[in-house]
């Protein structure tokens, strides 16, 4: 499974946009949560 | 000296140079006040010393702040949860690890999602902090078969696609990352795009 191109876009935003907590809680409430920690987990592991 | 395209097939056009006199002819046979920019039955008036379109490159170059190529170095260490997240950003060439790890590691607990999200606030507070046309760099580790999406994802947060070698590159722009590809780069150190003297001996590896 991969986030799209969009999706992606979307997420890396709203974490610049968002504060380092305020961005964490955001991903918790998403439907794609797990999708989104894997990627995350990516850029520094 | 004016110049008049013709078009004469839809494959090929030619250019003719029309003198004072000629010019005026025309200009009474089509009522015209100036040649300069009028069209007219398929013929396009173009006046000597019009610039060429640029180049996507060239446009490229103008709009981007010269190269700084920085010699400081940063390091930035976190703990977060039971992580320890170091990000170095070394000549401009960034590079993360976690626990001491390049590579992805077994454990992708949601805990490293947030160290990603961190590494990304230490970046975006970094890079707000440096100087227009500073050149940064990343080289995706590749070593665990995920390099590929890994590049991706550098890629949307501002990174220039990887080249043959895998590294890629981005320049500051008003506080932030703009992406530059190796073909972008390699123009503006041939047009010396760059701030200071690039001594052959300091070329950048990438």
């Amino acid at each position: 499974m991969e986030l799209s191109d969009a999706r992606l876009d979307e997420i890396l935003k709203i974490i610049g946009e968002k504060t380092e907590d305020e961005a964490i809680e955001w991903i918790e409430l998403q439907p794609d949560k797990d999708l989104i920690n894997e990627y995350l987990s990516e850029i520094v592991s | 000296m004016y110049f008049l395209p013709m078009i004469v097939d839809e494959e090929a056009c030619i250019v003719m140079s029309i003198g004072s006199e000629a010019r005026k002819k025309m200009q009474q046979v089509h009522g015209l006040k100036s040649l300069s920019n009028a069209e007219m039955r398929g013929l396009t008036v173009v006046k000597q010393g019009d610039q060429p379109p640029k180049s996507p490159l060239t446009e490229f170059m103008e709009q981007t702040p010269k190269i700084l190529f920085s010699k400081s170095d940063i390091e930035r260490t976190a703990v977060v949860g039971s992580d320890s997240l170091r990000v170095t950003i070394q000549n401009g060439d960034i590079a993360f690890s976690v626990n001491g790890y390049y590579s992805k590691v077994e454990d992708a607990s949601s805990n490293k999602a947030k160290v990603g999200v961190r590494a990304m606030k230490i970046i975006q507070s970094e890079v707000a902090k440096m100087r227009d046309g500073t050149l940064l760099t990343n080289t995706p580790t590749t070593s665990d078969g995920i390099g590929d999406r890994r590049a991706r994802i550098y890629e949307r947060a501002g990174f220039g696609s990887p080249d043959a070698f895998g590294n890629m590159r981005s320049v500051v722009k008003k506080g932030k990352m703009t992406p530059v590809s190796k073909e972008q780069y390699d123009y503006m150190i041939e047009n010396k795009h760059f701030t200071g003297n690039l001594a052959k001996s300091e070329t950048p590896w990438f």
